[in-house]
């Protein structure tokens, strides 16, 4: 891997903050559709794979 | 490498509590780093990872649409459960490509412990990744009894930030428990990779998602930030 020049790296923070302002949800989670922010499961399935962790997309029910 | 940071997080709207975990893979303190996303439209620009050293392998895979932010990923579905699952790609990242076929392997085919030592999670938390997952949709409530068990439950492991949009601090880890040892060296890990390059504005804000209360109700397993009457919430500090 390259080396890292850190300067250059600090130049993604203020969007990475503009995206974390923009999407920290002011209402509860539902339930998982396509669509909206995304969110962490990872969780074993029946069958032939398991995770400790997945991203998935949910829905957003307003409080 | 701030490029890279743009695809994933801004292009690819990969989940903000990657971004500890893509900032201790870029230090070197963590191996492989796996992404699940459910946009299938964007392609990744593998030629951006490349030039800067760095392997990809990307496999579609299946989640199940459950609650409260649970979904069980599989390689393969039959026709007549494709209403119940959403296709998703998972990326897996190194710096090193054999490994990167090794664990792709371990994830696609189910060897759970073997992929979690290569995400570099405890392994406490690895072997009691099975507790969680059989308790799919309230797999919150394996924290409320281990809170209740243990009256403690750290910031660095908490790792509910993520079911409200929030970047969580421990990643996308399960901590075994909320005051487990080797789960907070992990997310303190993690979070002092991020003040290290002086991401300081993020680091706070870490800590500020990672501070607040989560009220669990333990009849269907939903997770809130706001108070509930009737709930007592989990208390980080």
């Amino acid at each position: 891997m390259k080396k890292i020049n850190a300067k250059d790296l600090l130049n993604s923070e203020s969007e990475v903050l503009e995206r974390i302002s923009k999407e920290v949800i002011d209402s509860d989670v539902a339930e998982i559709i396509s669509g909206h922010t995304s969110t962490t499961t990872g969780h074993r399935s029946g069958s032939s794979h398991s995770s400790h962790s997945s991203a998935m997309r949910e829905k957003i029910n307003k409080k | 490498m701030n490029d890279i940071i743009h695809h994933l997080f801004i292009y690819h709207k990969v989940q903000l509590s990657v971004f500890p975990e893509f900032i201790s893979f870029l230090k070197g303190n963590k191996k492989i780093l796996r992404i699940v996303t459910d946009d299938n439209e964007k392609l990744l620009n593998n030629s951006l990872f490349l030039s800067n050293n760095i392997h990809v392998k990307e496999a579609k895979l299946y989640s199940s649409k459950q609650k409260n932010s649970f979904g069980s990923l599989v390689s393969s579905i039959n026709s007549e459960d494709s209403e119940n699952y959403s296709e998703v790609r998972m990326f897996s990242i190194s710096k090193f490509k054999d490994e990167l076929i090794d664990f792709e392997k371990a994830e696609i085919y189910g060897d759970t412990e073997k992929a979690g030592e290569f995400l570099g999670y405890p392994i406490c938390c690895i072997k009691n990744i099975y507790k969680i997952n059989d308790l799919k949709d309230l797999w919150a409530n394996f924290y409320l009894n281990d809170y209740e068990k243990n009256k403690n439950a750290s910031i660095y492991t908490n790792r509910f930030p993520i079911t409200w949009g929030g970047v969580s601090i421990v990643g996308e880890l399960f901590p075994c428990s909320l005051s487990c040892n080797n789960a907070i060296e992990y997310g303190r890990n993690l979070y002092n990779d991020v003040k290290s390059f002086g991401f300081n504005e993020i680091h706070k804000t870490i800590i500020d998602h990672a501070q607040l209360p989560i009220y669990i109700n333990p009849n269907d397993g939903t997770i809130s930030k706001f108070k509930k009457n009737g709930f007592n919430p989990i208390l980080f500090s």
